[in-house]
């Protein structure tokens, strides 16, 4: 099975809903928001937040984006400058290098994939969040790592 | 048992067949080509496929519709709203072919689409806005003169905003009285136009009325000032802004207009109210979307009624059996972007209506049902009834957050954001509402930033599979008919 991570390294996302602004820190699978961790699970057609379900009944990229949740509108923006500041990807979880895809000094594009780790016998793309160049791969292959250690950092 | 072909489509349709089957009539329907697979076929015991996509190419086409009533054996039609409900030429053509329209006689129709007139003969009854048709430019620049600015131009055959202009000074009047005619010109093929004082945010209150010539009787107001665009979104009765002293007079005065017209079968009179004054707008010829509130709050079948009225068989209540009860209010929800309220047609994927007691939902939606992109935008009616206003407003809520449709957005968020709203719950709103709205949504935020952060994983998380419906050629007008939508405001019945 594959999946496919954005990995935000630790930095800081600023998310505006309706008016509201949102700290949200994304690492893998773990989300914390206004530095509350919570468990998120996100289905077909329903979020399932620390145990309570909301309807999605409706979504649509965009500037802002639209959102429909419980029959209720929120508008959800994020800060531009938000991921071209991220300097270092970090491991999304516990496992193992399986591959490295780039190589020190290459320029990268958005959603380029950079690492592929293997954990609980799933294969997940690493994706760049920024365009920009690769300053120093801190991994080697069929190494293991561990969750938050720093895989590589751009220039 | 007679037949009756149902010359119209979704909602209305199927609404119009219930009564059918109750009556033990048997209804009888029509679908074009992007209507195949659309609810109301299914509730109609046969139907014919009159092709056409657009209406003037299916629900507007006379000649088809006559032939489907001919060879579905049907010996009455009931045109429903828009499409041929107020079409003079209609009626005088299924009178020719011996088919008994379910509406209004030819005269009364003509007369209620003839503003000048109308306005002419409820004058005698009714108090009137100061105005009149203007032949030139120097008439339009006196009359505006005389009645004082600002003014408002409307075309006389016409009607749902088209043509419509507020002018506020003289220097705006030319331009604003030529095009008002060229867009007349285009919209109904004439060009007259007439002039009267504008009156600044009024309410939009209107009377039901039924009539068989021997008997007339009103079945209470409604008040519809929630509007975007001169399109209702939200109705009730009865209005929270009349008095019980000036209900009586707005009702008989009503009753007194439909009088004067000699008009026939069920109408509504609309009325601009302002400052505890109302002024005679203008008589629908039809049956409206919002009438299901009235139906809720006195329990008579407006439909029922009007076949009665068509067929010569006349009402069969009279003024003293209305009893008004408790409250009622209809939200409209309709397919559309909740930021540009353009139409926004599409596949819905998840179709859960509320349950309840007193609730009503009338609706040709299904999970699965591809909205054509032809017609109006109109999805859904959402009706509640309850012994007051309060009651009905929490109700409302309640069925709006439980209302599930999914893959496409709709005017829920926008019917909640009404109802959350200090002035809506004060009943103390006009046709000026929508201007200082704030949309309303839970503390909840922190939910939509969740699933925005989470939506780079799964970007098509919600996407249905298109391919399969994919129609190349809908595809490229989609675009076209968004723009033809949104200029001329189409969703303007009712």
């Amino acid at each position: 099975m594959l999946k496919e991570i954005y990995q935000y390294g630790d930095s800081n996302t600023k998310i505006q809903v309706n008016n509201t602004i949102y700290d949200i820190e994304i690492n893998g699978e773990v989300i914390t928001l206004d530095g509350k961790k919570i468990n998120v699970n996100l289905s077909d057609d329903n979020i399932t937040i620390e145990g309570n379900t909301f309807n999605i009944d409706f979504t649509e990229e965009g500037d802002p984006s639209t959102m429909i949740i419980n029959g209720m509108l929120y508008l959800v923006s994020k800060e531009n400058s938000i991921y071209s500041s991220v300097n270092e990807i970090k491991a999304p979880m516990n496992g193992r290098i399986i591959n490295i895809l780039v190589n020190e000094g290459e320029w990268v594009n958005k959603s380029q994939i950079l690492v592929m780790l293997e954990a609980m016998k799933m294969q997940n793309q690493i994706r760049s969040p920024r365009k920009g160049t690769i300053k120093s791969i801190k991994i080697v292959k069929d190494q293991s790592v561990k969750l938050g250690d720093i895989l590589l950092t751009f220039e | 048992m007679q037949k009756i072909l149902i010359a119209n489509r979704g909602e209305i349709a199927i609404r119009i067949a219930q009564t059918c089957k109750k009556l033990n009539l048997i209804p009888c329907g029509i679908y074009s080509d992007a209507d195949r697979s659309s609810l109301h076929i299914q509730h109609c015991k046969d139907a014919i496929n009159i092709g056409g996509r657009l209406p003037q190419e299916s629900y507007l086409d006379i000649t088809k519709i006559i032939e489907a009533a001919k060879k579905l054996d049907c010996n009455l039609i009931h045109p429903g709203y828009g499409f041929l409900s107020e079409n003079e030429n209609f009626v005088n053509i299924c009178k020719r072919e011996g088919i008994t329209f379910i509406g209004p006689s030819t005269d009364a129709m003509a007369l209620a689409g003839d503003k000048v007139k109308a306005k002419k003969i409820a004058s005698k009854v009714a108090p009137v806005i100061e105005g009149r048709e203007v032949s030139s430019e120097i008439d339009a620049l006196a009359l505006s003169e005389k009645i004082g600015f600002p003014v408002i131009l409307k075309a006389v055959e016409g009607g749902g905003g088209r043509g419509l202009r507020v002018v506020k000074t003289i220097d705006e009047l030319k331009q604003a009285f030529l095009s008002s005619k060229n867009e007349s010109l285009l919209s109904f093929g004439s060009d007259r136009i007439y002039i009267e004082k504008y009156i600044e945010n009024p309410r939009h209150i209107e009377v039901q009325i039924l009539s068989d010539n021997s008997n007339l009787l009103h079945l209470g107001e409604r008040e519809c000032s929630i509007q975007r665009r001169h399109q209702k979104l939200i109705e009730e009765t009865p209005s929270p802004a009349l008095s019980q002293e000036k209900r009586n007079q707005i009702t008989a005065v009503a009753k007194n207009i439909i009088k004067e017209m000699e008009y026939d079968n069920a109408g509504t009179v609309e009325f601009l109210f302002k400052n505890g004054e109302f002024y005679f707008m203008e008589v629908n010829a039809r049956i409206q979307v919002e009438h299901p509130i009235t139906e809720v709050v006195t329990g008579i079948d407006i439909v029922e009624q009007q076949i009665q009225i068509a067929t010569g068989e006349g009402l069969s209540i009279n003024q003293d059996d209305i009893n008004f009860k408790g409250h009622a209010m209809e939200c409209r929800i309709n397919a559309e972007h909740p930021l540009s309220f353009v139409p926004y047609p599409g596949i819905v994927k998840n179709f859960v209506p509320p349950q309840g007691t007193n609730i009503r939902v009338d609706t040709a939606l299904y999970s699965g049902y591809s909205i054509p992109i032809f017609y109006d935008s109109l999805i859904s009616k959402l009706i509640c009834f309850g012994n007051s206003r309060n009651e009905v407003i929490e109700k409302m809520k309640n069925a709006l957050l439980a209302f599930r449709i999914t893959g496409i957005p709709s005017t829920i968020p926008f019917h909640i954001s009404v109802l959350h709203d200090r002035r809506f719950i004060d009943g103390k709103y006009d046709t000026s509402f929508i201007n200082k709205m704030k949309t309303f949504a839970e503390k909840k935020g922190e939910i939509a930033a969740a699933i925005f952060a989470e939506i780079p994983k799964k970007l098509q998380f919600l996407k249905i599979d298109e391919k399969n419906n994919e129609d190349k050629w809908l595809k490229n007008r989609l675009a076209w008919i968004s723009k033809y939508h949104a200029e001329r405001n189409l969703s303007v019945w009712g």
